[in-house]
């Protein structure tokens, strides 16, 4: 039972374990059991926080009726949450940055170094919405992880063969600080709770295999409203401070993965809070298959590479392409790999998601596969409620995608064809003359419900049925581009 | 065994008349004895026979799953009912313009040989056609209900999208 502790920092860092859940839910393959997602966030109260939270724990409770023994992949992946809590809590809450440093008890002396390393701007800063794309403030500010009650929880469930990654950009305040404070603490030896204990399983933390992935900028800011310093012109000049002090971060990871797109969408200015919610994105989806990458069992030579005493011997650095760039990416325009590894899932699961929404309702009483078993009230039963609660938050986060100025829109949407819903040349199989459009999905369906294992519940075995019709209906074989 | 279908069909013999019930026992005006071949068990056995195909056809051929309701088996019920009725006025109302009925069942002549009255009409064919459709809408019932029984005892022999319809 491996697991991978992913610790996404700032509004990025939910963002992609957004991406992920999202993933983990159609059944994209991964190299794990469980994930384990903490996201470190000083702005608790960011739509996009509270948005991936309410996906997550959606998710966790439908992963109870995906029963690992049988066919089905959809929720297959465990998400498990540390202490119960998606998020990292820090301890201190103070809302200004000069109040955190203790600046006014500070000497004369002291309190004009304060002024000269940090502007009054920065100094006056309320950070209660993040640090606003301030890393030499979060840098202080998140100075203080291990003290947490949820990194605690992380030590003590640290078994030995699990693995961790970590999720920033490179380009804000939260993310771009606290990748490299949180990757020092996970190789500082024998680090201690305020009570001054050793963390259990420090010894197997300071050696399990750490990736990463950093974002680049991927989308920019209008002009600031209010008295937020977050302004986008400057997104590119941190990153390559960033990026230069990344290098001493070399052989301290073992896989790094770097994603950008010069192709920026330009998001309305939010200093943070419940208006920070902003669309999903193509680079957070290829985020999120860099996690996926990095625990890819075919994968761990390349990802891997330590010496006998297992120390790092050299990091690897990884970048996310695509074969063809369009203002619209669809799948056509991924590389064969990922194209391979996301049309089956995403599309298996569109079309349940479809089903459910365009169909279920006139057909469940009148269909063999629904007979006794998902008539009544079980549509109304809490976990098939949570299910199709992912699924709309599936079909919002492919909608989301859409709307960027770099639009990744593999599937048409709007259409309500059972099988006729991707865009480019992918073609599923071929259309039957005799049961056209829903019919199929029901004849195959009613089908597959006889092969079902007549002993699982009733919830466990309509996520197998929904499985294993959109499997049989959907079998994308990739045919490689030449070359 | 040989005259069950007989003795099923002459339960409603009061609708098409004893001589045309006499004419299909195979009786023989000549021989005056039912030495001619039993037509009850021909017509029986093709109807026997179409309201399994059309059974068969509704559950595992047509088997469709926006054709499944109770109303789709009803339908196909009068489709095996229909094809009954026609089944059972056209065999026998062909025998009864080929001649092929006895003078002594169609007829009742008087001294001098002349007709009387016809004891056999056209419209006996057709309520002979309306007993054998009564007929083969009873076998259909049978016959789905052992298709629907044995889909719940055999799940693989069952049919994929209309294993309950009607029941």
């Amino acid at each position: 039972m491996s697991k991978l502790y992913i610790f996404g920092i700032g509004g990025t860092g939910a963002r992609v374990i957004k991406a992920l859940t999202m993933l983990l839910a159609s059944g994209v393959a991964c190299g794990v059991d469980t994930i384990v997602p903490v996201i470190i966030d000083r702005d608790m109260s960011n739509k996009d926080l509270s948005r991936t939270k309410r996906l997550i724990d959606n998710y966790i409770e439908v992963n109870k009726i995906a029963d690992t023994r049988e066919r089905n992949k959809f929720f297959k992946t465990n998400i498990r949450l540390l202490n119960h809590e998606l998020c990292l809590q820090l301890m201190d809450n103070t809302q200004k940055f000069e109040d955190f440093t203790g600046k006014s008890s500070m000497s004369r002396e002291n309190q004009a170094l304060m002024e000269m390393l940090f502007s009054k701007e920065t100094l006056k800063m309320d950070m209660t919405a993040g640090f606003q794309g301030n890393p030499n403030i979060g840098s202080v500010v998140l100075n203080q992880f291990e003290n947490s009650d949820v990194f605690k929880a992380f030590a003590q469930d640290f078994k030995e063969g699990d693995r961790i990654f970590i999720i920033s950009s490179i380009f804000g305040g939260t993310g771009a600080s606290g990748f490299p404070l949180l990757r020092k603490i996970l190789h500082t030896h024998n680090v201690k709770d305020p009570a001054g204990r050793v963390l259990d399983n420090w010894g197997l933390i300071n050696g399990a295999p750490v990736g990463a992935v950093s974002v680049l900028p991927y989308f920019t800011v209008g002009s600031a409203r209010d008295d937020s310093l977050v302004q986008s012109d400057t997104f590119i000049d941190k990153s390559k401070a960033a990026l230069s002090y990344y290098k001493t971060e070399d052989k301290k990871i073992d896989t790094l993965y770097y994603i950008a797109d010069k192709h920026t969408s330009a998001y309305e200015h939010n200093k943070g809070g419940d208006a920070q919610r902003n669309n999903a994105h193509l680079v957070e989806l290829a985020a999120a298959l860099a996690i996926l990458d990095f625990v890819d069992p075919e994968k761990t030579a390349e990802n891997i590479r330590r010496d006998e005493q297992g120390k790092i011997r050299r990091t690897t650095y990884k970048e996310f392409g695509i074969r063809s760039n369009a203002p619209e990416i669809n799948f056509e325009n991924l590389a064969d790999k990922t194209k391979a590894a996301l049309v089956n899932p995403l599309s298996r699961f569109l079309l349940f998601r479809n089903y459910m929404k365009f169909v279920f309702h006139k057909q469940h009483r009148r269909q063999p596969y629904a007979h006794k078993l998902f008539t009544g009230h079980f549509r109304a039963t809490d976990v098939i409620q949570k299910l199709e609660a992912v699924q709309d938050q599936y079909y919002e986060w492919l909608q989301e995608m859409e709307k960027q100025t770099h639009r990744f829109a593999p599937f048409n949407l709007t259409s309500r064809d059972a099988l006729d819903f991707v865009k480019g040349a992918i073609r599923y199989q071929k259309k039957s003359w005799y049961y056209r459009n829903w019919q199929a999905v029901d004849n195959e369906l009613n089908k597959q419900t006889e092969k079902i294992n007549r002993s699982l519940e009733n919830e466990k075995k309509f996520i197998e049925l929904f499985f294993r019709a959109t499997e049989a209906l959907i079998q994308y074989k990739d045919k490689p581009h030449d070359r | 065994m040989k005259d069950l279908f007989g003795i099923i069909y002459c339960l409603f013999d009061s609708l098409f008349g004893q001589n045309l019930a006499d004419y299909l026992w195979g009786y023989d005006c000549n021989m005056q004895s039912f030495s001619n071949t039993n037509v009850f068990n021909r017509i029986g056995l093709l109807t026997l026979l179409l309201s399994f195909v059309i059974v068969f056809s509704y559950y595992y051929l047509i088997n469709h799953p926006r054709f499944n309701r109770w109303w789709s088996w009803l339908v196909m019920l009068g489709v095996t009912g229909a094809t009954g009725l026609f089944l059972g006025y056209g065999w026998t109302v062909a025998d009864f313009h080929k001649g092929l009925m006895g003078d002594c069942l169609l007829y009742l002549r008087d001294a001098n040989g002349e007709i009387t009255s016809s004891l056999i009409r056209e419209s006996d064919c057709w309520m002979f056609g309306v007993v054998n459709g009564i007929l083969s809408i009873g076998f259909f019932i049978l016959f789905s209900l052992a298709i629907n029984i044995g889909g719940r005892l055999i799940p693989r022999l069952a049919s994929r999208n209309c294993k309950y319809s009607p029941f």
